[in-house]
């Protein structure tokens, strides 16, 4: 009778994306278990599971040895890209307006522009200066920073254009004078 | 002088299932012992990863074993736990003893 082979795609990712110690003991157990009967099934299970735990245990490690760096790093990318967004939504704002009533360029818009530009372009640099410092153990903790703070962004920025939206509605309907003195 | 910590649930089966074996215990071993014995089949993953904690605690020891073909020319790696681990255990076995004395709801009644 033929050995079974387990699946080529299963012990890649298990040898490319598991970690710990015994990584390779791991996938030793895995192929020998799965070569006494176990099924297919069954080993796709405990990938996932290893590649979950490796995950798990990469994040923890990275939090626990440099916080301070991924806030660090994280604080600078919020920076940049709230600034970005609000340059965006400045000039596009602006855009509109000129175009409504046909404003001059404000001085007040300019600077505003301008510190907003500058702040995003020296959060980037220095995103780019603080990379070699911090290695390949930290990037999974990095990434769920990443990945909580797109979501927050989005959050936010989405409830910032239904609001703005509503209040834009409102301005323009039918408005009573105030008689107040 | 280490900070002593308390064992978790997992660790504390791992390590029991480490302890049993008459020979060196390894991952599927313990994982199998521990299916067996609580009717609850682990994780292999999990179980390797509580034995990293549980050897970063000091409470077991590795060797590596030879490489064979059935493992896919991997070594199996055998765990066997230290002096400090063998009391652990015990003192995890007497705490649980002790916390469960006398609790009648315990005793199959529903409350």
């Amino acid at each position: 009778m033929s050995e079974r082979t387990p699946p080529a795609l299963a012990l890649w990712l298990l040898e490319r994306c598991g970690s710990g110690a015994h990584a390779q003991s791991l996938t030793g157990d895995l192929i020998e278990e799965y070569r006494r009967g176990r099924s297919r099934g069954w080993l796709w299970r405990e990938v996932a599971v290893a590649l979950g735990v490796a995950l798990g245990v990469a994040l923890v490690r990275s939090i626990r040895t440099m916080p301070w760096m991924i806030v660090l790093r994280a604080s600078l990318r919020l920076a940049a890209e709230t600034a970005a967004v609000l340059a965006i939504a400045a000039i596009v704002d602006q855009s509109r307006r000129s175009q409504v009533n046909s404003a001059a360029l404000d001085m007040g818009f300019v600077v505003i522009v301008a510190a907003l530009i500058t702040v995003a372009s020296l959060a980037v640099v220095a995103l780019i200066r603080t990379r070699s410092m911090t290695n390949r153990r930290h990037r999974p903790a990095e990434a769920l920073v990443g990945l909580l703070m797109l979501a927050f962004g989005v959050i936010a920025l989405g409830t910032g254009t239904f609001t703005r939206a509503d209040t834009t509605r409102g301005g323009d309907g039918p408005r009573t004078e105030c008689n107040c003195r | 002088m280490r900070k002593r910590e308390y064992l978790g649930q997992l660790e504390l089966m791992v390590l029991l299932a480490a302890i049993r074996p008459a020979k060196d215990a390894y991952g599927a071993l313990i994982s199998r012992e521990i299916a067996e014995k609580s009717g609850r089949e682990v994780a292999l993953a999990s179980v390797y990863a509580a034995l990293e904690r549980l050897e970063e605690k000091g409470l077991v020891v590795s060797t590596l074993g030879e490489p064979t073909a059935e493992r896919g020319g991997k070594a199996r790696m055998y765990f066997k736990p230290t002096a400090e681990g063998l009391q652990a255990a015990r003192e995890a076995q007497q705490t649980l003893i002790r916390l469960s004395s006398g609790l009648t709801a315990l005793k199959g009644e529903t409350v």
